[in-house]
């Protein structure tokens, strides 16, 4: 195996008790430094992945590898240098994040000085120094989600493994992520995070591996999905006001917006077919200095899917 | 690969990280305050109620036999409160999903888990056996305390390595943790005493197998025969635990359920 | 005869035996020595001075001497009195109630130590000795002089002390060493190669 390769999987096999395979023959490589996305609509397997990487689970068959150790056989060589986030974990509600904080230190054999230094360090990051003798038990869900987010990174992993770490966070919790994993980049981490949002991935990964129904369809440059953000760019608006004549025509005449389709009362959907490609956060924010009110939005969730079946189509139809 | 050596020194502080780590969960909860305090509260009820009502047993071995019938009560209340949860806990609260990933075998996790659960509940028994101690010197004097009482303590001792364990395998097995703490509570407060009973008294055969009934060697090794309810002859009892088969009993229990449980939480599937 | 004697001894002795363990179980204070002298006048001086056990707190099992001490101040030989043709002294113990019948003799101004065993089994047990005037001319025996004392019997200890440290070293160790079994496995190559 070559030195660079950090994390591998080698058919990858999880199959549930009544026979579902979450996982099914899920091989792939990841290099030194490289930040790649695990892209999949819901049920596709993502977390059960990165559970076995994790050494949560034990795979059926086929065998997971980070640095060369087995996870599920050398647990303490293969994730000693690893950071993650799965799910939304829970918290030992009677510890102070201090002392939280200073258990892993330990568990990752880091020298008190420096448990003591990172503390500092971690929390003022995700903006828990306040707090870091209170319990953690009278926190709030985003208070505990950045003291988990503090934790994976505590021990300056060079690996970090996270499961949809944006999940549950407020737009302005997730912009603070983005930027965390881009600063990464730049110091050689190797980052692998699952999202089942194209957008997501796009802003913040070098490469992207596709999942579906358990099966790695392809592994593609981000810019694979730049090309889909261009077929499939469009967002599902909830407005607060129900929606007149002239607010359609109000939105059609935006540089941003090439389609404007009702859905309901004050439901609309909005698409970008053509011209220089824009994302979904860019059409909101116009839509929004136009000075309409927007109660709700799901960006192109739905359109993952149908971006899936096309794939699925296209490499049944090649073979 | 690493030397045998590093290894093993590895596994062993990782272990010993767990423990501490639980042993600091467990003291800032409330289940510490309740526990100890019966330590002393339930030793003090006897030597209260015939101080104002009525008259001290004639020796020292009654007074302590008799004190120490409810210290088997007191290890079933605070095994189940130390390690009722720590397996479900772990995944019902879900913060399994911080700890598991960490560089460490979740056999010393587990392990590290047990004897975290281990340890205070050994530091309740011995606190309960201090106070009974302190009011056998205050009532009998000094020479009152026999080797009898460190017998007895001994036998509590082992006899909490099985509760602790058998409340720790129910934790493993399910999913919330208030069940497995009111099972694991019930198991040995009513389910094993009730089929020892009935092998006992209905059925006639002696329960050898069942830990409960090797508790009873907590008291028995006073070797006071008590008369409950007056008249000569007093109890009846148609079996007494033999000393060193009961202590077996117990040991087997105490492994037999410790493994299961590991297996079981290795086994199982972190959600 | 014999069957009188008998009778007699049941009765007097019964009474005492009941009294005495009644004591025994209410008030249960260890080998306190109960003096009941039958005779209120003494007519003759010559009666049993003393019960003792030779331990004061045996375990079950242990082998314990009873000393009855029969004193004789009278200037005649214990047996040599006037109408009196044997002197009898009786031990009786509340479980098997005759423990030991025998006919003595005690000198002049003298007293004589009798010694009986009896193997101890645990709890509280009382004794009581009395000696006998048997009277040949009335055909009857006359109880004349009796002691009762009262023995706890420590049950044999349960177990021991060793047994159960060995067994919180057999937990500890088997626990200890199931920490350090995984490292050991992982060496073994045959399991290696089986979970590949
Ligand atoms: N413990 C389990 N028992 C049985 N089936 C499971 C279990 N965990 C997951 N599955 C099934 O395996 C499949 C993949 O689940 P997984 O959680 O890996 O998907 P995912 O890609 O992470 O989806 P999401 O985006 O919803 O998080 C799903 O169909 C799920 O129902
Ligand atoms: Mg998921």
């Amino acid at each position: 195996m070559a030195d660079s390769i950090v994390i591998k999987t080698e058919g990858l096999v999880k199959e549930f008790g009544d026979g579902v395979r979450a996982v099914d023959g899920v091989s792939f490589e990841i290099e030194r430094g490289e930040i790649v996305g695990y892209l999949g609509p819901n049920g596709a397997g993502k977390t059960t992945t990165i559970k076995i990487l994790t050494n949560l689970i034990k795979p059926t068959s086929g065998r997971a590898l980070i640095n060369g150790f087995d996870v599920n056989r050398h647990p303490k060589d293969a994730l000693k240098d690893v950071g993650s986030l799965i799910g939304v974990p829970g918290v030992y509600s009677y510890l102070t994040p201090a002392e939280f904080l200073n258990y892993f230190g330990r568990v990752y054999r880091m020298p008190k000085e420096k448990i003591d230094q990172r503390i500092e360090e971690v929390l003022k990051m995700v903006d828990l120094l306040k707090w870091k003798d209170s319990k953690i038990g009278t926190f709030s869900t985003g208070m505990e989600r950045r003291l988990a987010i503090a934790r994976s990174i505590f021990h300056d992993p060079s690996i970090l493994i996270l499961d949809e770490p944006v999940l549950g966070l407020d737009p302005e919790g997730i912009k603070e992520i983005r930027e965390l994993i881009k600063s990464f980049q730049k110091e050689d981490v190797t980052v692998f995070l699952s999202s089942h949002l194209l957008d997501e991935v796009s802003r913040v990964c070098d490469s992207v591996i596709f999942l579906y129904g358990g099966k790695v369809i392809e592994r593609d440059s981000v810019k694979k999905i730049d090309e889909i953000l261009k077929q499939y760019r469009l967002i599902d608006v909830e407005l607060l006001n129900s929606i007149n004549e002239h607010d359609l025509n109000k939105l059609k005449d935006m540089e941003v917006i090439d389609q404007v389709q009702k859905l309901g009362e004050n439901r609309l959907r909005l698409t970008k077919t053509d011209g220089d490609p824009v994302s979904t956060a860019e059409i909101l924010r116009e839509v929004v200095e136009n000075g309409f009110k927007v109660v709700s939005y799901s960006p192109e969730r739905s359109n993952l899917e149908d971006f899936y079946v096309s794939l699925m189509k296209e490499k049944e139809g090649s073979r | 690969m690493k030397s045998i050596r590093d290894d093993i020194a590895e596994d062993l502080y990782n272990t010993w990280l767990t423990i501490s780590f639980e042993l600091k969960n467990h003291f800032r909860r409330k289940r510490v305050i309740i526990s100890f305090s019966l330590a002393v509260i339930l030793p003090l009820i006897f030597y209260v109620v015939p101080k104002i009502w009525a008259e001290f047993p004639d020796s020292a071995d009654e007074f302590a036999s008799l004190s120490l019938s409810f210290v088997n009560l007191l290890i079933i209340i605070a095994g189940s409160l130390f390690a009722g949860d720590v397996i479900s806990g772990e995944f019902e609260e879900k913060t399994g999903l911080l700890l598991f990933p960490t560089p460490q075998r979740h056999m010393t996790i587990f392990i590290g888990k047990y004897i975290g659960a281990l340890i205070p509940t050994m530091m309740v028994v011995s606190i309960y056996y201090l106070t009974t101690s302190v009011e056998v010197i205050g009532i009998y004097g000094t020479g009152a305390l026999n080797h009898n009482m460190a017998k007895s303590f001994l036998v509590a001792l082992v006899y909490t390595t099985s509760a602790v364990s058998v409340v720790f395998f129910f934790s493993s097995l399910l999913q919330r943790k208030i069940t497995s703490m009111l099972l694991g509570f019930f198991s040995l407060m009513m389910i094993l005493p009730v089929i020892s009973n009935v092998l006992q008294f209905i059925v006639e055969v002696e329960p050898w197998y069942i830990v409960t009934y090797s508790a009873g060697l907590i008291t028995d090794v006073f070797a006071v025969t008590m008369t409950i309810g007056g008249g000569p002859g007093g109890q009846f009892l148609l079996f007494t635990p033999d000393f060193h088969l009961g202590l077996v009993v117990m040991v087997v229990y105490t492994l037999v359920f410790l493994f299961l449980g590991i297996l079981i939480s290795i086994k199982r599937r972190m959600r | 005869m014999r069957c009188k004697y008998y009778f007699v001894v049941l009765i007097v002795v019964g009474m005492m035996m009941l009294s005495s363990t009644l004591l025994c179980s209410f008030q249960a204070e260890p080998s306190k020595m109960i003096e009941q002298d039958v005779p209120d006048e003494e007519v003759i001086d010559v009666g049993i001075s003393n019960l003792t056990f030779s331990k004061e707190k045996p375990r079950e099992g242990e082998n314990v001497t009873i000393f009855v001490t029969v004193m004789n101040n009278e200037s005649m030989d214990l047996g040599e009195l006037t109408f009196i043709d044997k002197v009898n002294i009786t031990l009786m113990h509340f479980e098997d109630f005759l423990f030991a019948w025998e006919n003595i003799t005690v000198g002049a101004n003298s007293s004589k130590t009798f010694e009986f065993t009896w193997q101890a089994t645990s709890g509280m047990h009382s004794f009581t000795a009395v000696m006998f005037f048997e009277i040949q001319l009335l055909n009857m025996s006359l109880p004349w002089s009796s002691r009762s004392a009262i023995l706890e019997v420590d049950p044999e200890p349960i177990g021991n002390l060793y047994f159960p440290v060995a067994m919180l070293l057999v937990v500890f160790g088997i626990v200890g060493a199931a920490i350090l079994a995984p490292a050991f496995f992982e060496r073994i190559p045959y399991l290696q190669q089986k979970r590949r």
